[in-house]
């Protein structure tokens, strides 16, 4: 997840097109307030405007933070700051900062490098993935994967590391797109396997094969990548 | 006190870094060259990594490669410190694996504020 915070519509919505072709999931919100509330307990990532902190009380960044450990925030500004104002937010607990007028490839770049980081913090928290009808068992300290069948047994599937990988990240952001960019980020750092940007549709067929009657559960999102989206009735 | 890993093959940059690092309480591991810094990593371990890009015998990318590679560094932060301000040498960076870069010439305040950062972020608080 995404969100954009308190840009005005000229910068917010070039930078939304960009981030949603490249397979992010976006939510505009004007307001600070409004969005920490929303935020609290969930991750992601906020591109947040500096000009909504000039306005608030110090230590307001540092603040947010403490209340949203699992949010990466990067103040975000249209005017030229000073060297010493970027040091004063990288201080006050901003994880990055760039300008509106950032090259877009550029910035793609630096937040996919703060994903990689955070994903690897994502699936730690849940060593056991279930789908929401209940119907597919992913549990990271076994390796294993498990899918239920029609009499209610379970029946163990034998996936490769890559495919045990991508399921997990489907699992955990399901119902919302999972950009190939964004699969292919997830394994800087290694499993062993090589995976290359053209070998990611054939990893996720493989996986649909292998999953039988919950591959159709795996959904691609044209021009974008996959999501998971519960199909099959248990 | 975090050992930070510094590989530039300009010896005024490679005496400004560790300048800096001293000042900013890190313990800096000096290497002149992208092999050089490899060895030193291997040998005596680091906690971050600040890495020249065009360097002999190993340059900035073939290193982060080097490291990312292995299990015992691959969580490693890494700023690349570099002239190359071309937009393409810094998405090439950051595809590569480096968390942050930065372009020389480099303000001090600057560059100890980035560092902190990969340090909060990936190594939390120094034990």
């Amino acid at each position: 997840m995404l969100w954009i915070v308190g840009l005005d519509a000229c910068d917010s919505k070039p930078l939304k097109r960009t981030l949603e072709r490249d397979g992010w999931t976006v939510e505009l919100c004007e307001e600070l307030s409004v969005w920490a509330n929303e935020a609290v307990g969930k991750e992601g990532l906020v591109l947040l405007d500096c000009a909504c902190l000039a306005a608030l009380k110090p230590r307001t960044l540092s603040a947010l933070k403490a209340r949203l450990p699992g949010t990466i925030i990067v103040v975000v500004s249209s005017a030229n700051l000073l060297n010493s104002e970027v040091i004063e937010l990288l201080e006050s607990g901003a994880d990055d900062y760039f300008s509106t007028a950032i090259d877009h490839r550029l910035m793609l770049a630096k937040l996919h490098a703060h994903l990689r980081r955070m994903l690897p913090t994502m699936a730690r928290k849940r060593d056991v993935v279930l789908s929401s009808d209940g119907g597919v068992r992913l549990d990271r300290a076994c390796r294993a994967v498990s899918t239920r069948a029609p009499g209610g047994s379970w029946e163990r599937l034998n996936l490769t590391p890559t495919e045990f990988h991508i399921l997990g990240l489907l699992l955990e952001r399901a119902g919302a797109a999972l950009g190939r960019n964004l699969i292919l980020e997830s394994f800087k750092g290694g499993l062993g396997e090589r995976v290359l940007p053209g070998t990611v549709d054939k990893h996720v067929e493989a996986l649909r094969r292998k999953m039988g009657r919950y591959g159709a559960s795996i959904r691609t999102v044209y021009g974008v990548g996959y999501v998971w989206r519960d199909e099959v009735k248990t | 006190m975090r050992k930070v890993l510094v590989a530039d093959d300009d010896p005024m940059f490679r005496e400004m870094i560790s300048l800096s690092l001293a000042e900013a309480g890190y313990d800096a591991l000096v290497a002149e060259d992208g092999q050089a810094a490899w060895e030193l990593l291997a040998a005596q371990g680091a906690d971050m990594a600040v890495l020249d890009l065009n360097m002999p015998r190993l340059d900035g990318v073939g290193l982060i490669g080097r490291i990312r590679a292995d299990i015992r560094f691959k969580e490693m932060p890494i700023m690349l410190l570099t002239i190359r301000d071309l937009v393409a040498d810094q998405i090439l960076g950051y595809e590569r694996g480096a968390d942050d870069y930065l372009t020389k010439p480099f303000e001090h305040g600057m560059f100890v504020a980035r560092l902190a950062v990969l340090e909060r972020r990936i190594l939390g608080p120094d034990a």
